[in-house]
C-alpha cells in the first residue's frame, strides 16, 4: 500500500525494497525477494495474493525473522528488523506454511504449551479453540487423528494465542470445509472491526481474499506488481459489456465505425455482442497500465448506448459485468510474467 | 457452535488485552515450555515407565543368574582340571605348579566388590547410547513436524532456544542416568547379601563406584549434546541417525593422528575409559584379550583422556549446529 504522510493511515508494517535470495543445493542463486515493497496499514486486512514461489512466504518469514534478507530494510511497530526482532516478536501472532504442532499430543495439550511461550493461561487456550470452533471432542483427539481444516483453526488459535496486534496467516483457509471458511472470515472481521487487530493473510483463495481484506498486494517473482483496496481494484478491472440487439450486423457496424469491437457472445447467434473498447495504454493504476492493458478496454457503457440509438439500433439489454478479482489477478501476473519472461526460475514458498 | 457464539463474546477475553509489558519471552517460561514439550511425546512418557522397569529386570537378573552355593561350580572346576591334566599328559604339555582347580572355577557368586563396576559400566554404556538417540530425536522432531518455525517466531534470540534446548535435552539424560543408579545399586547390593558376597566393599571401592557412576552421568549427557547437536546441523532425525551414526563409526579415522596426543577416538573405547574403574591401566600390566575396552586400556587412556576425546567429538558439531541455527535461514 503507497501509504504518504498528511491523512493516511499509521503503518504497522513497512518493508522497503527488500532482497532476498537463496541457494539451491546445486548452488544456484534464486531470488525469492527483488525489491519487494508494501506497507501495512494499522487495523486493516490486507491480502497477499501472488503464485506459488512468488515470493509471499518469503516475504512474511522475514518479517517473522525467519529469513533474513540480504538488502533492505523491514520495520514493524516503528522497530527495525531484525535489530528489534524481540520486541516485535511479542506483538505478533502468525501460522506459517501451514499448521505445526506436536503429533501425538491432542490440539488442547499441543495449545496449552504454545501458551506457555505466551505466558497464557489455560482458559485463554479455551478461548481461542472456542473462537476458532473447534469443539470439546476435537480437542481432546489427537493432532494425528485432525482433518486439514481441523489442523488450521487450530494453527489460527496457537496464533491468537500470543494476544497479537498483528496476525500474519499464511494460506489460512487451506483445507477449510465452507462453513470454517465462514467462521474464518467472520472471526477475522471481527478481529479487525472490533479489536482493531490488523491482518495479514496470504491465500490462493481469491474469493474469500476479496470478501474478507480491504487491500490487496499481488505479488510475483519477488515483486509487488499490484496494492490496491478492493474498490480501487475492482473499478480499475476490465468490465465485460454485453448488448443484446436484434440487428447484430447494423450494431457491429455502428460500433466497429467508433473503434469499439463488438463480438458474438454466448447466447442467440448473432443478437448478443460483447463490446470491447480499443486497448488504452494510458491508463495507469495500483496494478500499473500493464496489467490494465493486458486485455481489452472496457467499453463504456453509456457511450455504446448513445452510438446505438443515434443510429436506431435499440438494445433489448445491456448488461456491464464488473471484472472479478480473479480477472484482475489474473491479468496482473501475466502482464508481470511478459515484463520478466526470460528470467531465472524463482525460489519456491 | 455457531460463529457468533464461537467469535464473539469469547473473543473478547484473550485479544483485547495484548501484552505490551512484556518485554520478552522469560528464560523460566522457555525452558517450562520447552521442557514439557520434550516431556509430552508419548514416545517419551513410555521411556519414562520403560527405563526404570528395564534397569529393575536388569538388576533382578543378578539374582537369578547367581548362587550363592559354590558346590557344584567347584565340581565342575575339578572335573575340567582333571581334564586338563589327561590332556596334558596326552600331549606332553607341562602341567605347571602354579595351576589348580581353582583356575578352572567358575564362581556363581554375585561379588559385588568385582561384578558391580562391570554391570554398572553395561549401564551406563546402554544410556550412553540411548542418549545419543535420545538428542537426535529431541533436536530433530520439531524440524520435522516444522514446529521450529513457530519456536523461533515466538523466541528470536536463536541462541537462546537453541540452549535452553540443548540443556535441557541433555540434563534430562543426565537425570536418567543419576537415577537408574540408586535403583541398580541397591539391587546389585541385594544380589550380593544374597547370592554373592559383600567383602571389600569399603570407603575406597564406594569412591571408584561413585566416581564411575558420576563420570558416566556426565559422558551421558554429553554424547547426548553431540546427538542433539547432529539433529540441529542437519535439521531432521533421521538425517541424523544415518549422519551420525555414519560419524561416530569413522570419527577414529577422522581424528586419528590430528588430535591431542595422538590418542584414541574410537568411540567404543572412550566410553570404555570414561568409565573404567581402574584410571589408568599400564599396558604392560593389561590382562586383556580383546574388543574395544583392550585398545583403551592399551593406550593407557585416562579417564579424563577419555572425556577428551568426547569434547573433541562434540565441541566442532556444536558449534556448527549453533552457527547454522543462529546465523542462516529457518525455512
Amino acid at each position: 500500500m503507497a501509504v504518504t504522510s498528511g491523512d493516511a493511515p499509521e503503518v504497522l508494517v513497512r518493508f522497503d525494497q527488500v532482497f532476498k535470495s537463496f541457494r539451491t543445493t546445486r548452488g544456484r542463486r534464486q531470488v525469492a525477494l527483488d525489491g519487494f515493497s508494501m506497507s501495512v496499514p494499522r487495523g486493516a486486512v490486507i491480502g497477499l495474493l501472488g503464485p506459488n514461489g512468488s515470493g509471499k512466504t518469503t516475504a512474511l518469514k522475514a518479517l517473522l525473522g525467519l529469513v533474513r534478507p540480504d538488502r533492505g530494510t523491514i520495520t514493524a511497530f516503528g522497530r527495525e528488523l531484525p535489530a528489534d526482532q524481540r520486541f516485535v516478536a511479542r506483538r505478533m501472532g502468525a501460522l506459517i506454511e501451514g499448521p505445526a504442532f506436536t503429533a501425538s499430543l491432542t490440539g488442547e495439550h499441543n495449545l496449552r504449551l504454545l501458551g506457555e511461550l505466551h505466558g497464557a493461561e489455560r482458559s485463554e487456550v479455551a478461548d481461542v479453540l472456542d473462537m476458532v470452533g473447534l469443539d470439546a471432542a476435537a480437542r481432546r483427539r489427537s493432532y494425528s487423528g485432525y482433518s486439514l481444516g481441523m489442523k488450521q483453526r487450530l494453527g489460527v488459535a496457537g496464533a491468537l494465542l500470543s494476544r497479537p496486534d498483528l496476525l500474519v496467516l499464511d494460506e489460512p483457509m487451506n483445507g477449510l470445509d465452507p462453513e470454517a471458511v465462514r467462521h474464518m472470515r467472520e472471526l477475522l472481521k471481527r478481529l479487525r472491526d472490533e479489536h482493531g487487530k490488523t491482518v495479514v493473510i496470504s491465500s490462493h483463495i481469491l474469493a474469500e481474499v476479496e470478501l474478507v481484506s480491504d487491500w490487496i498486494t499481488i505479488v510475483r517473482n519477488g515483486r509487488v506488481i499490484c496494492d490496491a483496496s478492493i474498490p480501487e481494484l475492482l473499478s480499475q478491472g476490465t468490465s465485460r459489456l454485453v448488448v443484446r440487439v436484434h440487428d447484430a450486423v447494423t450494431a457491429r457496424s455502428v460500433l466497429a465505425d467508433h473503434g469499439y469491437a463488438a463480438v458474438p457472445a454466448d447466447g442467440p447467434a448473432g443478437a448478443e455482442l460483447q463490446v470491447e473498447s480499443p486497448p488504452r495504454t494510458d491508463r495507469t493504476g495500483p496494478c500499473g497500465s500493464a496489467a490494465s492493458s493486458a486485455g481489452p478496454g472496457t467499453a463504456d457503457g453509456a457511450e455504446v448506448l448513445r452510438l446505438l440509438t443515434d443510429r436506431a439500433v435499440y438494445p433489448r439489454e445491456l448488461i456491464v459485468e464488473s471484472a472479478s478479482l480473479e480477472d484482475i489477478y489474473v491479468a496482473a501476473v501475466r502482464a508481470a510474467d511478459a515484463a520478466v519472461a526470460g528470467q531465472e526460475p524463482r525460489h519456491d514458498d | 457452535m455457531t460463529t457468533d457464539q464461537a467469535t464473539g463474546s469469547r473473543l473478547r477475553h484473550p485479544t483485547d488485552r495484548t501484552r505490551d509489558g512484556a518485554p520478552a519471552l522469560p528464560w523460566r517460561r522457555l525452558a517450562r515450555a520447552e521442557l514439557r514439550r520434550l516431556g509430552a511425546p508419548r514416545a517419551m512418557r513410555r521411556l519414562a515407565i520403560g527405563l526404570p522397569l528395564a534397569i529393575v529386570a536388569f538388576g533382578l537378573s543378578k539374582l537369578l543368574l547367581h548362587d550363592a552355593d559354590t558346590t557344584g561350580a567347584w565340581r565342575t572346576a575339578e572335573a575340567r582340571y582333571a581334564q586338563f591334566l589327561v590332556d596334558a599328559r596326552v600331549n606332553g604339555l607341562p602341567t605347571g605348579s602354579g595351576v589348580s582347580a581353582r583356575n578352572f572355577f567358575d564362581d556363581p557368586r554375585y561379588l559385588m566388590e568385582t561384578l558391580s563396576f562391570g554391570d554398572l559400566r553395561t549401564v551406563i554404556t546402554a544410556l550412553a547410547a540411548a542418549a545419543v538417540v535420545f538428542g537426535m530425536i529431541a533436536g530433530g522432531t520439531d524440524w520435522s513436524s516444522r514446529v521450529m518455525l513457530t519456536l523461533a517466531a515466538a523466541e528470536p534470540r536463536r541462541f537462546r532456544l537453541f540452549a535452553t534446548r540443548a540443556l535441557l535435552t541433555a540434563g534430562l539424560s543426565m537425570a536418567s542416568t543419576a537415577a537408574a543408579g540408586p535403583l541398580l545399586v541397591p539391587l546389585l547390593l541385594l544380589a550380593a547379601l544374597t547370592r554373592g558376597s559383600t567383602a571389600g566393599l569399603d570407603a575406597v571401592y564406594w569412591a571408584a563406584l561413585t566416581s564411575m557412576y558420576l563420570r558416566g552421568v556426565l559422558l551421558v549427557g554429553l554424547l547426548c549434546l553431540l546427538g542433539y547437536s547432529l539433529a540441529m546441523l542437519t535439521r531432521k532425525a533421521t538425517a541424523a541417525l544415518a549422519i551420525g551414526f555414519l560419524y561416530l563409526a569413522s570419527a577414529d579415522q577422522i581424528f586419528a593422528g590430528r588430535g591431542p596426543r595422538g590418542a584414541e577416538y574410537d568411540m567404543n573405547g572412550l566410553v570404555f575409559a570414561v568409565l573404567n574403574e581402574k584410571p589408568v591401566v599400564p599396558m604392560a600390566e593389561s590382562d586383556c584379550i580383546a574388543g574395544p575396552g583392550c585398545e583403551a586400556v592399551h593406550v593407557d587412556l585416562t579417564a579424563a583422556d577419555g572425556f577428551v576425546g568426547v569434547v573433541i567429538h562434540l565441541v566442532p558439531v556444536l558449534l556448527a549446529a549453533l552457527w547454522r541455527f543462529t546465523r542462516t535461514d529457518i525455512t
